[in-house]
């Protein structure tokens, strides 16, 4: 498919979109739980912040690391990957690239998001969960962050082999 | 000086600049729109409380509780409602009273309505149900509007409706600030694409 070719403004547009829609997925409503009449609704953000305040350090570090820090840093990282904006060699592109793709690994918003899914479907009875648009936002989010993360063109920083190197060429 | 292996950046001078134009114009109005927003937010009126919404308390007990069930009993289920708001008027606490409705059963809530030029939500101190009575008013709840909502007590729960004066057409015009601020980064980025 031409539209999913490697591509690094289509990777940066994506990568973009991400981003701003991240900051809406982290701050608006996550889900609304129902309890015998009394509709509590959450953000990701609500969640830090109630974290912090009961002192659940573990899963405080847990939650920030690897459902805003890592997905945030990754499309940082790609936007700069994809562009020129940050003025970086051949070599300093290739790392970022390793570390992008190491801390992907790591990004757990897809997990949430589909546990969250999962959760909003069997919860049924005494309590009931629904999505929030917050969650939408952060759906669509991960969605270009795969999508930016597919259509990176990696030829553009390949590290320079025999052919490339100026000094062997 | 020789460049060594790998230490080029990777930009490519060849490529045709994208999308240029649309940058600044996007960017002029984003912050245009962001300024008018902020304006609009900063010169609204105050939020005005318009109506109260007493609700029974969402507990398996609190309709078993105290006092209320004990008037009930005495009076045949039927209670003469009313609140009490107190605000902070120029110098000194003042209260507004609501009108008394009759309650049998609070069913999905009593609606309480106060005219909406009389007390602004930010002066709301405390609000008090009583239930009317030939003697004297028995107290059946009170709660501190200055804690954070639900506004929860110890019989009822009570929802505060009140104005957003220019609301949507803030939210609207901070919407398309931050659309307009993306969609120039978008292009902006997209011309510096590798």
């Amino acid at each position: 498919m031409g539209i999913l070719r490697p591509n690094n403004a289509n990777a940066s547009t994506c990568a973009t979109l991400g981003l701003a829609l991240l900051i809406p997925g982290l701050i608006g409503p996550f889900m609304a739980v129902e309890t015998m009449g009394q509709v509590s609704r959450y953000s990701i953000l609500d969640l830090i912040l109630r974290l912090s305040a009961e002192k659940q350090w573990t899963l405080l570090a847990i939650v920030v690391l690897f459902s805003t820090l890592f997905p945030i840093i990754k499309l940082i990282f790609m936007i700069v990957l994809s562009t020129t904006v940050v003025p970086l060699t051949s070599r300093q592109c290739h790392m970022l690239y390793v570390l992008t793709e190491k801390t992907a690994r790591f990004s757990m918003v897809d997990v949430m998001v589909v546990a969250l899914m999962v959760v909003a479907l069997k919860v049924d009875g005494f309590a009931s969960v629904d999505i929030g648009w917050g969650t939408i936002c952060f759906f669509t989010s991960v969605l270009f962050s795969l999508l930016a993360g597919l259509l990176v063109d990696v030829n553009q920083f390949e590290r320079p082999e025999h052919g490339d190197d100026p000094i062997k060429g | 000086m020789n460049n060594h292996s790998g230490e080029q950046t990777t930009a490519n001078p060849a490529k045709p600049q994208r999308s240029g134009g649309f940058t600044p114009a996007f960017s002029l109005a984003g912050i245009l729109l962001g300024a008018i927003a902020f304006a609009t937010w900063l010169y609204a009126p105050p939020s005005m409380v318009t109506s109260v919404l007493l609700k029974e308390k969402a507990a398996v007990t609190s309709s078993l509780t105290g006092l209320q069930l004990g008037e009930r009993l005495a009076e045949g289920g039927v209670s003469d409602l009313y609140l009490v708001l107190e605000f902070d008027g120029e110098n000194t606490t003042e209260q507004h009273r609501t009108e008394v409705i009759e309650v049998a059963a609070l069913g999905n809530g009593v609606l309480f309505d106060i005219p909406d030029d009389v007390i602004a939500l930010a002066a709301l101190q405390r609000i008090t149900v009583y239930d009317e009575d030939f003697f004297s008013d028995d107290i059946y709840d009170s709660i501190d509007v200055n804690l954070a909502a639900p506004y929860v007590g110890s019989v009822y729960q009570f929802e505060i409706q009140y104005t957003r004066p220019y609301r949507a057409m803030t939210i609207g015009l901070l919407i398309a600030a931050i659309a307009a601020l993306t969609l120039a980064l978008l292009f902006f980025l997209r011309q510096r694409a590798r």
